[in-house]
This record gives structure tokens, C-alpha cells and sequence, in this order.
């Protein structure tokens, strides 16, 4: 039997609407925060400064409408190759999340399902994180009320589609400063999250980023360009993936870049994070060091972007 | 010794009737003196709260996140090895004390780590008893890979007892474990009830919460007298902050092993994100470590 339903997994994003985990609601930016970093005195004073980013630009995150939005697409796409799923989504920091979605998943009476991991580099605390949430969710379930769960599409790093849409959105982005991407005086700064060193030390994600850098870079033929590390927590004593993002500005710019083009490969959406550490932070320094700054978008629903996930789940369902 | 000390812990400045302390290699300190001590050894407890190895959102997020009894497998798998070394870091340190004051704090605390108080039982055979109620099957307790965080961790912990000045141990031992455990077992502990354990399953847990408020308080008495100079509160500090780093770069590995865990558990190998290829156990690494006290003679040059 084909699976006949694919689970979107992603981080997930705070939309209006009280999640209820606290009696009185402090904010859905709040409670999305301190669920990341936990009820924890220690950690106020971090929940503080990025609740603070995401009142900044609302109080809320476009990453569900996004996601959704990719979602649609790729049921669309398969939908053109005569291929009929349904297609949920499910959050592991937001609602609906991932294990509820996956009891749903048995209420509808869905028998077999496919998972498709909207993240483009692994690490434990990502990828793998969103398919625990599977296992939580069919732990949750009676082994005869327990869909199967038939696979995981590939990660995506290094997929055509993907890399093609990334350049596609620096070229953009580019073609608003009038850079000329070949030429060193065009810094092309390319960013991904942060991770903490221990979290790396496990998994092949800081390869998988140079790897989706290099192949952008050749893509758009930039000769001065870089990997930078956004969105480290200020609180953390030990060593995070570097350079930092501000740091890698300050390094193209020694090697002679007098304007830079960032672009973040390590997201699938422009989400809050992208949006304040691209969007206010990398453009406060370029301010510093005197030179015009642009943010390329993110992926979003690119349609290169969509075959390739098309061609993914399809694969999947073999 | 007998010093009387009234109400400073809040940081104001009370009475102190202050006599010699024992050690004769301890200045006497006077009033002001011993006052300042206690200020900075109330920072230094403030900062140990908020240091991010002790407030791991692994810890934080056990009451809105509840973990699964296998997630504790996983956790408990990975925290066995630093509960097994912790008495050697403390023989080894108190080879290093350079006085019965600092001597008595680290005997106290090591009879209780030989179960004193805890009903004959050493703090590894409670913690055993704990991971078999986890799912550890009896005798493969030190037969799980290891992260390799977990190892920096206990290796690092050496190195700061036999290397370092015996301030930065004390430190790192003190301040650095007995002021962080009550704060990161509460949090763990809260996980472990709504994981569905019974009491006498986390007893390792909870003993600990009580018996590490009394060493930190015995702790800080010792601390007090070893606090009189800006080079021995240096040294005091940067040992509990070499702790607390090693602490939060552990709980990073923790929370790689049990994120991986359960993809590893329900999904062909690969499907991951992470690997254990290389990985030591516990088991190999005893085969591979010889720790043990060194006579260091220096060549004798006379006449």
C-alpha cells in the first residue's frame, strides 16, 4: 500500500491565538520563545531580548502562513503529475504540533503517511527534533490505531532546485544595489542559524552549508563571498558555529567589499529570525562599516524550490 | 575555628565576631574583609543562576515539554559517567587541600558521596537503581556511547583537579557543582514526575537537591575563609565557570542524544541527522584512563 498522506514537519512560528499554556497569556511571543528556551529564571533575560525582535515586527511570525503556503504548493505540483495526497503540517515549537497532528492523523484514518522535513541542513536539534515529534505523537497511539510511517523524504541541501531557487532570490536581491555579484567589491554573505559546537560535533551540518554555499556561489559566479552564523544566543559561554554573521560582514568587507548581498540559505522562509538579523541587524552594521547593505528573501514558495520538494515526495513514495 | 556570622548572606553588613581561623596558612581576616568575601561569594552564586549550563532549555523545558521515559533512558545513559567520576575529581582535590578547613569541606561531602546519607548506598548505586527503572538492563549501565562532550566533561574536570591551582578545583567542585545541582535537579526532577516515575525511583534526584543545599552552605563557610585576596576569588571563579562551560556544553551533548534518540530508535539508520560512529562507552574508556596520584621528585642538586 502508498502512503496516502504527507506530514510537512517545520519549527513553527507564534500566530495570534492564545496557546494556553500559561493561566493568564503573557503574549504569543512570549510563550513561543520561552517554550524554546524553557520556564527558566536563568534564561529571562534571553526569552526577553528575542521576545523583544519579534514585538519589533509585530509580535508575530509569517513562518506558519509561509510553510502552509510551501505546503499547498507541493500538493499542487503533485497534483499536476496526477499524484493525489493530503497534505498536513505540523510545528514542533507551534500549533498544531507535530504529534498532534499525527494522532489526527489516525483519527482520519490515514493508514500510511510520509514525512517531508522542512529544514535544508541536518542537525539533532532540527531535523531531528521535528522526527522525534513523529515518534512522540505514534507513541501516543495504540499499536493498532498507529499508522505506518513509511519514510522521510531526502534532505535537501544540495538539491538542483533548491540551490537554483537560492541563487535566483541573490540575483534579486543583487539587482536592487546594482552589484555585480563577479566582481570582489560585491561581498556575497550567505547565512545560516547557529549551532552550538557539541551539536556539531554529531552531525554533518556545517559540511552540508559550505556545501549549499559553494554550490550557490558558483551558481551566481561571486568571487567574494562567505558563510556567517546567525541568531547565536547572547547568554551561551561556550562556542557556537562562527563567524557570526557581523563578523563575517566585517571579513568580506576587509576583502574589499564595498557593498554586500546576504542571503539566508539555511532557511526555507522568511521568518522573524531572518527578518531581524538580516533585515535590522546586518543592515545596522553595514551602516557601520559604510556600505549599502541588501537581504535576499528566503526560499519561501519559489517555484524551482517547489518541483524540486515535488520530486522529493515523490521519490519518497517510490 | 570559632566565628560567629550574623545575617550576611542578604549582603548587608551585620555583627561578625571573628576569631583565628584553623589553618595557620589562612590569614586571620577581619571584619571588612570577611564581609567583602561573602559579597563576592553572593555574586558568584548569582552568576552561577544565571549561567546558561544551568539553565539549559533541556532542563527548562521539562515542565512544558514533558520527556518520555525513554527520552530519560537516553539522558540518564549519558549522565551515569559523571556520576561515577565526581568522588575521584573530590579524592583527588583533597590530596591538594592545603588546610583542615578546606580538607573538612571535601571529607564531608565525599562520606555522603559513600552514602552516609543515603542509606549506606553510594550515589552510583542510587543512580543505578534509577536507570534500571529507566529501561537499563542491570550491568550495561557503563555500556552506552558516550557524546563526546560527556567525555570533555569528565576530562576536563580532571584536568582542573590535578592541573589547575587547588582554588580553581574548589571552585569548580563548589561553587560550580554544589550551587548549580539543587537549581538543574528541580527542573529535572519535575520532568521526571510527569515522565511518571515514583519517588523511589529519583530518589538519586531529590537526595540531591537536599544534601547539595547543606554542602553548599558548608561550602560556603569553607569558601569564605579561602576568599580574602582578588587572585584567590579569581581562581575560586574561574573554576566554577570552567564547571558551569563544561556543564552547558554536556547538556548540548544531552540533548543531541536524546533528540536523536528517538529517530534512531524508529527509523533505519540514516534517516538521522547524527551519528555514533567512534564513540566510546564507559566500559572502554576505564580500559583507556589511568588516573591516579603522582610522587613528582625533583632531582636533588646539593652540594
Amino acid at each position: 500500500m502508498a502512503a496516502e498522506h504527507l506530514l510537512v514537519l517545520a519549527f513553527g512560528g507564534p500566530t495570534p491565538g492564545c496557546c494556553k499554556r500559561f493561566e493568564t497569556c503573557p503574549g504569543e511571543a512570549t510563550c513561543f520563545v520561552s517554550g524554546i528556551f524553557g520556564d527558566n529564571p536563568a534564561r529571562q533575560a534571553r526569552v526577553t531580548e528575542v521576545v523583544a525582535h519579534y514585538k519589533e515586527l509585530g509580535g508575530f511570525s509569517r513562518f506558519n502562513e509561509i510553510t502552509e503556503a510551501q505546503a499547498a504548493a507541493v500538493g499542487d505540483e503533485l497534483a499536476r503529475r496526477g499524484i493525489k495526497l493530503k497534505i498536513s503540517v505540523g510545528y514542533d515549537h507551534w500549533m498544531p504540533h507535530i504529534a498532534d497532528q499525527v494522532v489526527q492523523l489516525a483519527r482520519d484514518g490515514v493508514r500510511e503517511f510520509i514525512t517531508l522535513v522542512m529544514t535544508p541542513h541536518q542537525s539533532s536539534v532540527s531535523w531531528d527534533s521535528y522526527l522525534r515529534r513523529v515518534s512522540e505523537g505514534l507513541d501516543r497511539l495504540l499499536d493498532d490505531k498507529r499508522p505506518k510511517w513509511a519514510g522521510v523524504c531526502d534532505p535537501i541541501w544540495n538539491k538542483l532546485g533548491f540551490i537554483d531557487a537560492l541563487a535566483e532570490r541573490v540575483r534579486e536581491a543583487a539587482g536592487k544595489l546594482g552589484a555585480d555579484l563577479t566582481n570582489s567589491t560585491t561581498g556575497l554573505l550567505l547565512t545560516a542559524h547557529a549551532v552550538p559546537m557539541p551539536i556539531v560535533r554529531t552531525s554533518k551540518y556545517v559540511e552540508q552549508i559550505k556545501e549549499t554555499a559553494q554550490l550557490v556561489a558558483e551558481k551566481v559566479r561571486a568571487s567574494n563571498w562567505i558563510v556567517g552564523y546567525q541568531s547565536a544566543p547572547s547568554d551561551s559561554k561556550i562556542e557556537w558555529t562562527t563567524p557570526y554573521l557581523t563578523k563575517a560582514m566585517d571579513q568580506l568587507h576587509e576583502a574589499g567589499a564595498t557593498k554586500i548581498v546576504a542571503a539566508p540559505i539555511g532557511f526555507l522562509c522568511d521568518n522573524v529570525e531572518v527578518l531581524y538579523d538580516l533585515g535590522i541587524e546586518g543592515h545596522q552594521h553595514a551602516k557601520k562599516l559604510g556600505v549599502p547593505f541588501v537581504a535576499a528573501q528566503a526560499v519561501n514558495t519559489h517555484p524551482a524550490f517547489i518541483r524540486m520538494l515535488a520530486d522529493n515526495v515523490q521519490k519518497a513514495l517510490g | 575555628m570559632t566565628f560567629t556570622v550574623h545575617a550576611l548572606a542578604s549582603g548587608s553588613r551585620g555583627r561578625v565576631e571573628l576569631a583565628c581561623v584553623r589553618d595557620p596558612e589562612i590569614a586571620c581576616l577581619t571584619v571588612e574583609a570577611e564581609t567583602d568575601a561573602r559579597l563576592f561569594l553572593a555574586a558568584l552564586r548569582e552568576e552561577i543562576r544565571s549561567h546558561a549550563g544551568v539553565g539549559h532549555s533541556i532542563l527548562g523545558r521539562m515542565k512544558s515539554d514533558p520527556r518520555t521515559r525513554f527520552d530519560f533512558m537516553v539522558l540518564a545513559g549519558q549522565h551515569f559517567p559523571l556520576v561515577g567520576n565526581f568522588t575521584r575529581y573530590m579524592e583527588l582535590l583533597l590530596l591538594r587541600a592545603p588546610g583542615s578547613e578546606a580538607k573538612c569541606w571535601l571529607a564531608k561531602v565525599l562520606v555522603d558521596e559513600y552514602g552516609q546519607r543515603s542509606q549506606g548506598q553510594d550515589h552510583s548505586e542510587h543512580y543505578r537503581k534509577f536507570m534500571h527503572a529507566a529501561g537499563h538492563a542491570p550491568g550495561e549501565e557503563d555500556n552506552v556511547k558516550l557524546h563526546p562532550e560527556v567525555i570533555h566533561f569528565i576530562r576536563e574536570h580532571y584536568r582542573i583537579c590535578i592541573e589547575e591551582p587547588f582554588l580553581v578545583g574548589l571552585g569548580a567542585l563548589g561553587p560550580g557543582h554544589e550551587w548549580s545541582i539543587p537549581a538543574m535537579f528541580a527542573l529535572a526532577v519535575a520532568g521526571l514526575r510527569k515522565a511518571g516515575f515514583a519517588e523511589n525511583e529519583i530518589e538519586y534526584w531529590t537526595m540531591h537537591i537536599d544534601q547539595d543545599q547543606d554542602h553548599g552552605a558548608w561550602l560556603e563557610e569553607a569558601l569564605v575563609s579561602y576568599c580574602a585576596t582578588d587572585e584567590q576569588r579569581a581562581q575560586i571563579r574561574r573554576g566554577a565557570l570552567l564547571s558551569l562551560d563544561a556543564r552547558e556544553r554536556f547538556w548540548w551533548g544531552v540533548t543531541d542524544k536524546v533528540t536523536s534518540g528517538a529517530t534512531r530508535k524508529n527509523l533505519p539508520p540514516g534517516a538521522g541527522a547524527t551519528n555514533e560512529t567512534g564513540q566510546l562507552t564507559l566500559r572502554e574508556l576505564r580500559k583507556l584512563w589511568r588516573i591516579e596520584p603522582m610522587l613528582i621528585e625533583e632531582a636533588h642538586h646539593g652540594g
